[in-house]
């Protein structure tokens, strides 16, 4: 074999190799010498013409040796640094080495997840993510001049140049430019491929609708937390969080999606179903805006309910605020009024005051009770609204009548007949004082007198008959009636439906208490009755609506001022009407705070928009007339 | 490989072989290169002509390989074909794990693009749908809100019972006559 190596045998001078041929010859005899080469190898049997064994090793000369030993040591050395290179690398420096190549080869994948959309009843999106950029300026990295910067700015930025070149004047880095750039001009701005510009992606909660949710919906303030309305009370359900992924990527930066688990791509499409109607919502806002107009109305609230579930359908309070641009708004406007705010309820209160009594069994439907017009209790004087311009009492009044001319004197008459101390249970009974439970933020509760002192003084009772000396939420009067309407069961209000899936199907409702029975199917009844009747022939004629039964009540209560009594200009306008009165459904509230105007009283500023937001919702939710008119035939073709 | 390379060797460098000093001991008729050195051309001849004549010459024969050396090859030769077979479909798979990684990545960028676009269009189309209810407030827009008084009731009709199916009348006989000239 090693004969096909010839530089092996050129490794030998001819010369060298003749003269050891001859030295061997002279030795000893060729065959004993290739003897053990034969032995050792019997397939190498050649030999050149000397008789040597082709390829035998032969002593090295020393300089040679010299340099073979020069070329080992090179080699060793050579191996030996790299032997220590090696430990270098994979012990000593190895846990340096393997973070540095983690940090180049994995990305923390932060996927696009946007708070959960929330949509109204029809599915319209009332809230919904986008993705919105900040852009912030570096001057000091500019390779123009920041006059070139910001006049290629201003027309994408749609700014004016000065003003651009005055900001970048302003600092060196980290200028903040724009905050909520839409992703069209932040591309825009990426792909002129400027340096010193720095474009950071952020989430945007954007409202379609501006105002006309905001009071229930509320608004995300730029951290990303809900500041009012469900945005706030919902947050741990709208808010998703995904951890960031830590995927290794590709030498071209191409994510290698190994590590990924299943749900990191399959995000949920949930969206938060309100219960609200857009379309009512509408209708609601343009019948307020335009009564508010009219009378110079300093706020006014409109809410409607679904008096069997509690599903709060329009919730409208005016003036509200854009949730898209909530910065430029007072804070006042954030707040829910009808929710936060309690007031006296005044005459909307009569209703509930009558079915306590009833239910108490103090007094029957067919009561009569004699109206002075004016009395005194307890050294204070309470009279009729309407008793000046009639210049005395009505008389004698059923208790129906005395809903129907909202009489307070007969109302006193009326409550005179319980125990003040089981009044007051009942007061505690129908939830006085407490929230309601509603879905919505920050709810307060009404102020009720202590025991002690509502049994203490019988101006208390007589006070409470015609709903003042005690005050509840809007909303809480909303959900009272709402029990009258619900044959005597309250329910709670709330304006989360669920989660519901992009195809309708529901994934999460919220559980709702069970409805609670404060007064019986019969009592509930007769109520209703007497609140009808005061629609068709009392101060709520102008709710009226043809062809339809609706029970309602105005109210019209003096605001209480701080240092005791009440002021008397400044009042609180109500309505509240039930619909459709055989068989109730729906129960609207309609407040006004501070109408101006002498005529501004319940009937004639809450009453005509109670109207229009019914009729509204007769024809969103196809309700049928009670008495229907019947089309004349036509008898001619 | 070896007898090979030293015909070709031996021609050049190495002087004539002595005769005989291979066949000293061998009993079967062999044929034995002489290597003419001045042509450069080997040449084979028979060692005698008569002794041709008188004895058979015995071709060398092939020798069926044993068994085991043939299980051998044959091992040798599936195991080639295997191999082949295996780095080729680690090549295929290899290159399948790089080329599904472009992809996903493609499709990564491709469902968020598609994902940003549908939040786009429903923002889009909501303000729309707010722009024109906002229009349709206007008086003058000519459209006005819902009113029961435009609303047609219609009551449900009765549920009527399907009328009996009536017994097909028998068939009449075919008219025979012609029915016309």
């Amino acid at each position: 074999m090693a004969i096909s190596f010839p530089p092996f045998r050129n490794f030998r001078s001819r010369k060298a190799a003749e003269k050891e041929g001859q030295r061997l010859r002279g030795g000893q005899s060729a065959s004993a010498l290739t003897q053990p080469s034969l032995k050792r190898s019997p397939q190498r049997g050649l030999e050149d013409g000397s008789g040597r064994e082709i390829g035998e090793r032969s002593p090295i000369s020393p300089s040679n040796r010299s340099r073979l030993l020069a070329v080992w040591g090179v080699l060793m050395i050579g191996g030996a640094g790299l032997a220590l290179n090696l430990v270098r690398l994979q012990i000593v420096q190895a846990p340096m080495l393997r973070q540095r190549a983690e940090n180049q080869q994995t990305v923390a994948l932060r996927p696009f997840v946007p708070r959960r959309p929330i949509i109204d009843r029809q599915g319209n999106v009332v809230a919904i993510d986008e993705p919105a950029h900040t852009l912030y300026a570096h001057p000091f990295l500019f390779q123009q001049s920041r006059q070139e910067m910001a006049t290629q700015l201003a027309p994408i930025l749609n700014r004016p140049k000065q003003e651009l070149f005055q900001l970048f004047s302003s600092s060196d880095s980290g200028i903040r430019v724009e905050y909520d750039l839409p992703e069209e001009t932040a591309n825009r701005i990426t792909n002129l491929g400027l340096d010193g510009l720095e474009l950071e992606r952020h989430q945007q909660r954007f409202y379609p609708q501006q105002d006309l949710f905001a009071t229930v919906v509320g608004y995300v303030n730029t951290e990303r937390q809900g500041q009012a309305g469900l945005e706030y009370s919902q947050q741990s359900i709208l808010e998703r969080s995904i951890e960031p992924v830590q995927v290794s990527r590709a030498g071209d930066g191409a994510i290698i999606p190994d590590e990924l688990s299943g749900s990191f791509l399959h995000q949920d499409d949930l969206q938060l179903q309100i219960t609200l109607d857009g379309r009512l919502q509408r209708a609601t806002r343009l019948a307020l805006e335009q009564q508010m107009q009219q009378f110079g109305a300093k706020r006014g609230a409109v809410m409607v309910m679904d008096v069997q579930t509690g599903e709060i359908l329009s919730m409208v309070t005016e003036p509200s605020y854009d949730p898209n641009q909530y910065y430029q708004f007072d804070l006042d406007l954030f707040r829910t009024w009808v929710l936060t705010d309690s007031y006296e309820p005044g005459s909307t209160f009569k209703p509930i005051n009558v079915a306590i009594a009833l239910e108490s069994g103090a007094v029957s439907p067919n009561d009569v009770f004699y109206d002075e017009g004016r009395i005194e209790v307890d050294g204070w004087p309470i009279q009729n609204s309407d008793y000046n311009e009639r210049g005395g009492g009505r008389g004698s009044l059923s208790v129906q009548e005395i809903i129907q001319y909202s009489s307070n004197v007969g109302m006193v008459h009326i409550m005179e007949s319980l125990d003040p101390a089981d009044y007051y249970g009942w007061l505690e009974k129908i939830g006085l004082g407490q929230p309601t439970g509603i879905d919505l933020p920050f709810e307060s509760q009404g102020q009720i007198k202590s025991l002690e002192q509502f049994v203490g003084s019988p101006v208390e009772p007589a006070t409470t008959a015609f709903g003042h000396g005690f005050s509840v939420t809007a909303m809480q009067l909303l959900q009272l009636h709402g029990a009258l309407a619900n044959q005597g069961e309250m329910v709670v209000p709330h304006v989360v439906r669920g989660l519901y899936n992009a195809e309708g199907q529901a994934y999460w409702r919220p559980k709702l208490p069970a409805p609670r029975r404060l007064f019986s199917p019969q009592t509930a009844q007769s109520v209703l009755g007497m609140m009808e009747v005061a629609v068709q022939e009392g101060t709520g004629e102008s709710a009226q609506i043809l062809g339809y039964r609706i029970a309602g009540k105005t109210g019209t209560a003096q605001k209480p001022s701080p240092d005791g009594g009440y002021y008397e200009s400044a009042r609180i306008t109500s309505f509240v009407s039930i619909l459709p009165a055989e068989s109730p459904r729906y129960v609207v509230l309609v407040v006004i705070d501070e109408p101006q105007g002498e005529d501004a009283y319940g009937s004639t500023v809450a009453a005509p928009i109670a109207r229009g937001v019914m009729e509204a919702l007769i024809a969103i939710e196809g309700i049928p007339p009670s008495q229907p008119q019947v089309v004349e035939e036509p008898t001619e073709y | 490989m070896t007898a090979a390379l030293r015909s070709n060797v031996s021609s050049r460098r190495f002087p004539p072989r002595q005769p005989g000093s291979y066949a000293g001991g061998s009993k079967v008729a062999q044929f034995q290169p002489s290597i003419e050195r001045r042509s450069g051309q080997s040449q084979l001849q028979p060692i005698g002509s008569q002794a041709a004549v008188r004895q058979t010459v015995q071709l060398p024969t092939q020798a069926a390989n044993p068994l085991w050396l043939r299980a051998l090859t044959f091992a040798q030769r599936t195991s080639t074909v295997v191999t082949f077979s295996l780095v080729a479909s680690a090549l295929a798979v290899y290159g399948w794990t790089v080329y599904s990684q472009q992809l996903w990545g493609k499709e990564y960028d491709r469902l968020d693009a598609l994902q940003r676009q549908e939040r786009q269009l429903t923002a889009a189309t909501e303000v729309l749908k707010d722009r024109m209810a906002q229009e349709a407030e206007d008086p003058a827009s000519g459209l006005s809100i819902p009113d029961p008084t435009h609303a047609i009731f219609l009551q449900p009709a009765p549920l009527t019972e399907p009328a009996p199916v009536q017994a097909a009348p028998a068939p009449q006989p075919i008219q025979t006559a012609p029915l016309g000239y």
